[in-house]
């Protein structure tokens, strides 16, 4: 019985919530309406774009319309503004700069490079490579309409840092024998020959630091896309803890 | 812990009504199964020996004989291929997961203790 009564008041919160994130879902669809540049992006298909910056919030999971559950990461996404273009003219190669975020203490340097966008200053910047500069404007907004379900991107961000870690870590080497006398547990093993070459050939895989470094994780699925709250759940982990920034560029 | 975001995402697949069931308790599990275009329902009836897992994410163990031989079935709790929990027994029990059931051979593997609240009902 007890444990039918914690049940019960579970199902409680959970309902009312519910019934919390229906009512401001609501509110925002007016507010969306009101803003002038929402509809207009709505109205035209909008234009492909090289990708867009992201912060991870964290993993879940959905059902799909199978029913089959899949793990997901949520990211919120853009709006990101355009802060810069790159052409061949003036910097050898054709490219967007975009930023993502609010920077809270900024230097001049950083405040000036921002004015000419007019959105603040961002604390997340990349570049983007693009075959037509025309098509940006620097101040333009990047948002998650610009993906559908189903797109899939290249998502690079800063893997979560394991410090220094030994080699069975982080180059999966085989463990000794924990007992039986052996003493040889997590050891490395040889690290090469003898005197014959009289040294240990560069790249041979030591203990060392292990994460914390750029990774990609390609062909990443785009499982659904929320415009209100700029979120994309993406199918699958992306590199990082939560509040990395990451960056989702489009599969060309 | 969860931030809301997440939790708001997860609100939206989870089910808004589940059949309260314990460990220990009989249940027959309705499971929609799609062949080609038809749709139809088999149901799975045994113990349930775990539930596990928090939020959308809960899922719990089924377990029965067939034949002598112990099936067990995972279910996530949230799932749409899930039409129906019927209770069948409350079960009572002292553990949180049944695991010990697996060891058991003949009527012993199939019996739990049940529920003196149960027949009152």
């Amino acid at each position: 019985m007890a444990e039918e009564k914690k049940v019960t008041k579970e199902e409680a919160p959970a309902k009312s919530e519910q019934a919390k994130m229906e009512a401001p879902a609501k509110e925002a669809n007016p507010a969306a309406e009101a803003n002038p540049a929402a509809p207009q992006k709505e109205a035209k298909p909008a234009k492909p774009v090289p990708g867009i910056l992201a912060k991870k919030l964290g993993m879940t999971q959905i059902f799909d319309e199978a029913g089959k559950v899949i793990p997901v990461t949520v990211v919120e996404a853009g709006p990101c503004v355009v802060l810069q273009k790159k052409s061949k003219k003036s910097d050898g190669y054709d490219a967007i700069q975009i930023g993502f975020g609010n920077k809270k203490k900024a230097n001049k340097a950083l405040t000036g490079h921002a004015k000419a966008a007019g959105k603040g200053v961002s604390s997340f910047v990349k570049e983007f490579a693009v075959e037509k500069l025309d098509a940006f404007e620097v101040g333009e907004e990047i948002r998650v309409d610009s993906f559908k379900n189903g797109d899939e991107l290249d998502v690079s961000g800063t893997s979560i840092g394991k410090g220094f870690a030994g080699t069975i870590k982080r180059h999966h080497f085989s463990r000794g024998p924990m007992s039986h006398g052996s003493k040889n547990h997590r050891l490395p093993g040889s690290i090469g020959a003898g005197t014959t070459p009289g040294r240990v050939f560069k790249g041979t895989r030591m203990s060392g630091r292990m994460g914390g470094v750029t990774v990609t994780v390609p062909k990443v699925r785009v499982v659904s896309v929320d415009l209100e709250k700029n979120l994309l759940l993406l199918s699958g982990t992306v590199p990082g803890k939560k509040n990395n920034f990451v960056t989702l560029r489009s599969r060309a | 812990m969860v931030s809301p975001v997440i939790k708001e995402i997860e609100n939206k697949y989870k089910k808004k009504e589940i059949t309260a069931f314990a460990v220990g308790d009989t249940i027959s599990v309705s499971v929609k199964i799609i062949e080609g275009t038809k749709e139809r329902i088999q149901n799975f009836e045994g113990i349930v020996i775990a539930r596990k897992g928090g939020g959308i994410g809960e899922t719990f163990k089924v377990r029965k004989l067939v034949q002598g031989i112990g099936i067990e079935k995972t279910f996530p709790l949230h799932s749409d291929k899930i039409s129906k929990i019927k209770v069948i027994k409350t079960g009572k029990i002292r553990r949180a997961k049944l695991y010990y059931l697996r060891g058991r051979v003949g009527s012993r593997a199939t019996k739990v203790a049940e529920k003196a609240t149960a027949k009152a009902k």
